[in-house]
C-alpha cells in the first residue's frame, strides 16, 4: 500500500459521491480483503471500503504501533464484517468513519492479545439505516481499549449501535464513550454491555454516554449494562440524554458568544475527539461540513 | 468611565423573592465587596446581573452606562462589558479551552474583522503563564478535569483576555489554597484601572487582603443592609453578623430548606426575605 499522504491524495476525490469514481477503489485497495502494515510509524494509513469491497480483516504486528483510518462508504444495502486482531504488545490508533447513505449492517470484532492497546475514534455520519455492532474481546492480560464514538443522525435516519466488551483476562481495561446527536425525526438506539468474568481481578470497565436532542421529536435511547462477576474491579456507567444543557449554554453566553455560536460550540464538543483525528487529512473538512449539515437538519 | 447601576432590584425564582430591593452603583476604578451569610442572595445578584434565565425580575432596573440591560440577552451584556467569574464554572466536554476563549474574543470584534490567531496565541499563553496555569491548557477541554483552583484561575484568565468594564467575581476565593489565592489576587489587582469596576462576592476576609475593596456592603435577606469601609471586614471576621442583625433590628425566621436552588452558594438554605425596616 502506498504511504499516506500520497495514496490518500490520489484517491481523495473518490471518497465522496460528487465525483463518482469509486471503481478505482474497489480494485485498488484490496484484492483479498486483507492488509498488512509495514513500518512502525505514526503516519495514518487510510483504507476505504465501498459497496463492492469484501469483508475486511487485519492483524497488527507484535510490538508495533499502527495508525489506520478505516472509511466505510456505501450507498447501497451492504453487509460487512470487519475483524481486527491486536497482537501482543501492539498498539492500534484506529479511526473509523461510516459515510454514505442507505442501509448498512456492520459487524466489527476486535480480539486483544497481552498488553495490546486500541485507541479508537469512530464517526457515524451516514444517512439512512445503520446497524453497527462492535465486539471487544479482551483476551490478553493488560489489554485495553479506549473508544470515543460520535454519531449524528437527522431526517428519518435510524441508527442502531451495539457495543459489547468481554473482559476475559485480569487487568484488562475498557473505556467506552459514546456521544450521540439526533435531529429531525431521527432515532438513535445504543446498547452497550460490559462483562467482567470471575477471576478477572484488576479489570476496569467504564462506559459514558451522552446524547443531545436537537429537535422535539428526535429520539435517543441508551441501554447501558454492566455484568460483573468479580469483586476486585472498577466499573461504572452512565447516560445523560437531553436538550442542550442550559448551564453550559449560559456559561458560553456569559462570555459574549452568541446563542447560535454557543450551541454550535457545545455540539462541536460531541464530535471534537473524532474530528481532531481527521484534522490533518484532506477530507476532514468535508466530513465536518457533512456533520454541520446534519446538525442543521439535512436529510441526506 | 463604566458605570453599573442597580436600582431597587427585586428578583425571584419560582415565585420566591430572593433579591428584595437592591441598590448599588459600581463605577470604573472602584472595587466593591459584598459579604453576607449563606443564602442571602449574593450569588443570585451576580447571576441576575448577567441575565441568568432562571431568575425573574419583579421590579427595579439594572443599567450599564445609563442604559437598561434588563431586556438584553446574556451574550450582549457580556459584549457590552459585563463579566461574571462564576463560583462553579461548568465543564463543557469536547470544547477546548482555546477554542472557547478564541470564540469569545472573536465575538467582540467589529463585523468583518477577524481575530489574528497567531498573535492571540501569545496573549493566551502569557495570561496563562501569569496565572501559572501550566502547559497544555489550550488543548484541555473547558474546565473538564480541572481542580477547583484551576477552574477559578481559568475564570480570571478569561477575564484578563476579555477585558471587561465591570467584572463580578462570585466567590472566586472558594477552592483556592493560600498560594493560589495570592496569585489570583495579584492578577486581579494588576487589572485594576479607571476603566474597570469590580464587584466581589465573598464570605471571607482573606480574599480582600489581596484585592483591597474601596467599599464593603453587607447583604442580608436579599438587601444591602449596610455599607462602609474596610473596617467592616475586620468586624465581620471577628464577630460574624449577629451584631449587625441586632443593630439593624433584622429578624430572620428560619425555614426548612427548599428543594430548589437559590444561588449557587445557597443550595440548602433559604433565609426569610423579610427584613424589618
Amino acid at each position: 500500500m502506498m504511504p499516506y499522504p500520497n495514496y490518500l491524495k490520489s484517491l481523495e476525490e473518490a471518497f465522496f459521491p460528487e465525483i463518482n469514481n469509486k471503481s478505482v477503489l474497489k480494485s485498488a485497495v484490496f484484492s483479498d480483503g486483507k492488509l498488512s502494515f509495514g513500518d512502525d510509524s505514526d503516519s495514518m494509513a487510510t483504507v476505504v471500503l465501498t459497496d463492492g469491497t469484501s469483508d475486511f480483516a487485519i492483524e497488527t504486528d507484535k510490538g508495533k504501533k499502527t495508525a489506520l483510518h478505516l472509511v466505510v462508504w456505501s450507498d447501497k444495502e451492504t453487509d460487512k464484517n470487519i475483524s481486527i486482531v491486536l497482537k501482543e504488545n501492539s498498539r492500534l490508533d484506529l479511526v473509523v468513519s461510516l459515510l454514505g447513505k442507505g442501509t448498512i449492517r456492520i459487524n466489527q470484532a476486535h480480539a486483544f492479545e497481552e498488553n495490546s492497546v486500541l485507541e479508537s475514534r469512530i464517526g457515524l455520519v451516514r444517512s439512512g439505516k445503520t446497524e453497527y455492532t462492535q465486539k471487544y474481546l479482551l483476551d490478553g492480560r493488560n489489554a485495553s481499549v479506549n473508544q470515543i464514538l460520535f454519531a449524528v443522525s437527522s431526517g428519518n435516519d435510524r441508527t442502531s449501535i451495539t457495543e459489547k466488551v468481554y473482559h476475559n483476562k485480569p487487568d484488562t481495561k475498557s473505556d467506552l464513550n459514546n456521544n450521540l446527536v439526533a435531529n429531525g425525526k431521527a432515532n438513535i438506539y445504543l446498547e452497550v454491555t460490559g462483562k467482567i468474568e470471575k477471576g478477572m481481578h484488576g479489570s476496569e470497565c467504564l462506559q459514558q454516554n451522552r446524547g443531545i436532542l436537537l429537535s422535539e421529536i428526535a429520539e435517543i435511547e441508551v441501554d447501558p449494562e454492566l455484568l460483573i462477576d468479580e469483586f476486585d474491579v472498577n466499573a461504572r456507567h452512565g447516560a445523560a440524554i437531553g436538550q442542550i444543557n442550559e448551564e453550559e449554554l449560559f456559561y458560553l453566553l456569559s462570555r459574549g458568544i452568541t446563542n447560535e455560536e454557543a450551541r454550535k460550540l457545545i455540539i462541536s464538543g460531541y464530535m471534537g475527539p473524532y474530528l481532531e483525528k481527521l484534522s490533518d487529512t484532506p477530507f476532514g473538512s468535508r466530513i465536518a461540513n457533512r456533520i454541520d449539515a446534519k446538525t442543521q437538519g439535512a436529510d441526506e | 468611565m463604566a458605570k453599573l447601576e442597580i436600582k431597587n432590584l427585586v428578583a425571584s425564582v419560582e415565585g420566591k423573592i430572593i433579591l428584595n430591593g437592591v441598590d448599588l452603583v459600581v463605577s470604573g476604578g472602584m472595587t466593591h465587596a459584598i459579604m453576607g451569610p449563606n443564602g442571602t442572595g449574593k450569588s443570585t445578584l451576580a447571576s441576575v446581573i448577567m441575565g441568568h434565565p432562571k431568575y425573574k425580575i419583579e421590579s427595579g432596573d439594572i443599567l450599564l452606562d445609563g442604559e437598561s440591560i434588563l431586556d438584553m440577552p446574556t451574550d450582549e451584556r457580556s459584549r457590552r462589558g459585563l463579566f461574571l467569574a462564576m463560583q462553579n464554572p461548568v465543564e463543557v466536554p469536547g470544547v477546548t479551552n482555546f477554542d472557547f476563549i478564541r470564540t469569545a474574543v472573536s465575538a467582540r470584534l467589529p463585523k468583518g474583522e477577524h481575530l489574528r490567531v497567531g498573535k492571540f496565541i501569545f496573549r493566551f499563553e502569557d495570561a496563562a503563564k501569569a496565572l501559572k496555569m501550566g502547559s497544555g491548557l489550550s488543548e484541555r477541554f473547558l474546565n473538564q478535569g480541572f481542580s477547583g483552583g484551576e477552574k477559578k484561575r481559568n475564570e480570571i484568565l478569561q477575564m484578563s483576555l476579555l477585558s471587561p468594564k465591570i467584572a463580578v467575581l462570585d466567590e472566586i476565593d472558594s477552592g483556592l489554597d493560600v498560594d493560589a489565592l495570592k496569585l489570583v489576587g495579584e492578577n486581579v489587582t494588576a487589572m485594576k484601572s479607571p476603566e474597570l469596576g469590580l464587584l466581589m462576592i465573598t464570605h471571607y476576609q482573606r480574599l480582600l487582603d489581596y484585592i483591597v475593596p474601596d467599599v464593603v456592603h453587607i447583604m442580608i435577606g436579599g438587601r444591602l443592609v449596610k455599607s462602609g469601609g474596610k473596617e467592616l471586614i475586620a468586624r465581620i471576621d471577628s464577630e460574624g453578623y449577629d451584631w449587625l442583625r441586632e443593630e439593624l433590628g433584622i429578624d430572620e425566621l428560619t425555614e426548612k430548606p427548599e428543594r430548589y436552588s437559590l444561588g449557587s452558594c445557597a443550595n440548602n438554605l433559604k433565609l426569610n426575605e423579610q427584613v424589618k425596616k
